[in-house]
């Protein structure tokens, strides 16, 4: 249930990353993609309900969520948001 | 297209974390976090280490809880303050919480702080408050299974407490193998068993509280 406040970090992010980036900005984000190690601390399914929850009416609606895990080779523990898709430039 | 961002989303509540860590150590206050499922026994452990410790530390309680002051109400007696935080339905105290306890703390006055986290084995873990120590109470009517089925709630731990050691012999458990497995997920665990509404069986507790306040003032 922890996954509602994470829903809210990610949110403050995903707005602080587009902030800084002028290539994001007046761009669609399309998808989120997450990349989290094992054992979970945060649960895919419970976050999504959460994030797709608090989405609503905002820049982010309709924006696809993807879940990868870290790679062996990969030291990063815990739950990170990896990348940002946005629509090309027309 | 695709821009790369690879940021911890949990660092959003660590750096308040750190902060408040930060805080805490400029104080020299000892901060312990307070975790285990709801009824093992937390909120009597907290009022026996009152009752050892007030007048010798200047303490505070910071009290989560996710709708009522019931456990809050029970430190009354004891003069210091106590900070109520009410989650209103959330299963875990946050950095940011405790951020906002502090600023109504005077920690320049202050020795140690006892934080009794939100009963829950899980989503505690997950968040650092910036204490310098998380116990987690563990009283052995949960059963023998659960430091593995709740394995980062027992990694994260410095100390485990096995409560409730005075019905043990009515219970058909084997405490030595909760120990064993205690150790397996946190090889570097202190262990300790008590009955926690037994202020005689808790020396060993107030012996290791006592020796973390006072390496912290003496930083």
């Amino acid at each position: 249930m922890h996954e509602s406040k994470v829903a809210e970090y990610v949110y403050e992010i995903v707005e602080e990353t587009v902030k800084e980036d002028p290539e994001l900005q007046n761009r669609k984000i399309t998808q989120l993609v997450f990349k989290l190690s094992k054992p979970y601390t945060v649960y895919p399914d419970s976050f999504c309900f959460y994030f797709e929850e608090l989405i609503k009416g905002t820049f982010l609606e309709g924006t696809t969520l993807e879940f990868e895990e870290f790679g062996e080779d990969e030291s990063q523990k815990g739950f990170y948001l990896a990348s940002i898709e946005v629509e090309d430039p027309e | 297209m695709k821009i790369k961002v690879l940021k911890n989303v949990m660092l959003k509540n660590n750096a308040l974390g750190a902060d408040n860590r930060w805080k805490f150590k400029k104080n020299s206050v000892f901060v312990l976090n307070m975790t285990s499922s709801p009824g093992a026994g937390k909120t009597t452990l907290i009022k026996n280490s009152l009752a050892e410790f007030t007048g010798k530390y200047k303490m505070a309680i910071i009290e989560g809880d996710l709708y009522t002051s019931r456990d809050a109400e029970q430190f009354t007696d004891f003069d210091i303050p106590i900070y109520q935080i009410n989650t209103e339905g959330g299963c875990h105290l946050d950095a940011k919480m405790i951020h906002a306890a502090i600023e109504d703390l005077d920690l320049e006055e202050l020795d140690f702080i006892l934080i009794e986290n939100v009963g829950n084995l899980v989503c505690p873990a997950t968040f650092d408050l910036g204490a310098d120590r998380m116990v987690t109470v563990y009283s052995i009517t949960e059963g023998e299974d659960k430091p593995k089925k709740y394995a980062t709630m027992f990694e994260k731990a410095d100390i485990v407490v096995i409560n409730k050691m005075d019905i043990a012999p009515h219970l058909d458990i084997d405490v030595d193998k909760v120990e064993a497995e205690i150790k397996e997920v946190n090889p570097g665990c202190k262990v300790l068993r008590l009955s926690a509404n037994q202020p005689e069986s808790l020396k060993e507790w107030y012996e290791w509280v006592r020796k973390e306040i006072e390496s912290k003032s003496g930083e």
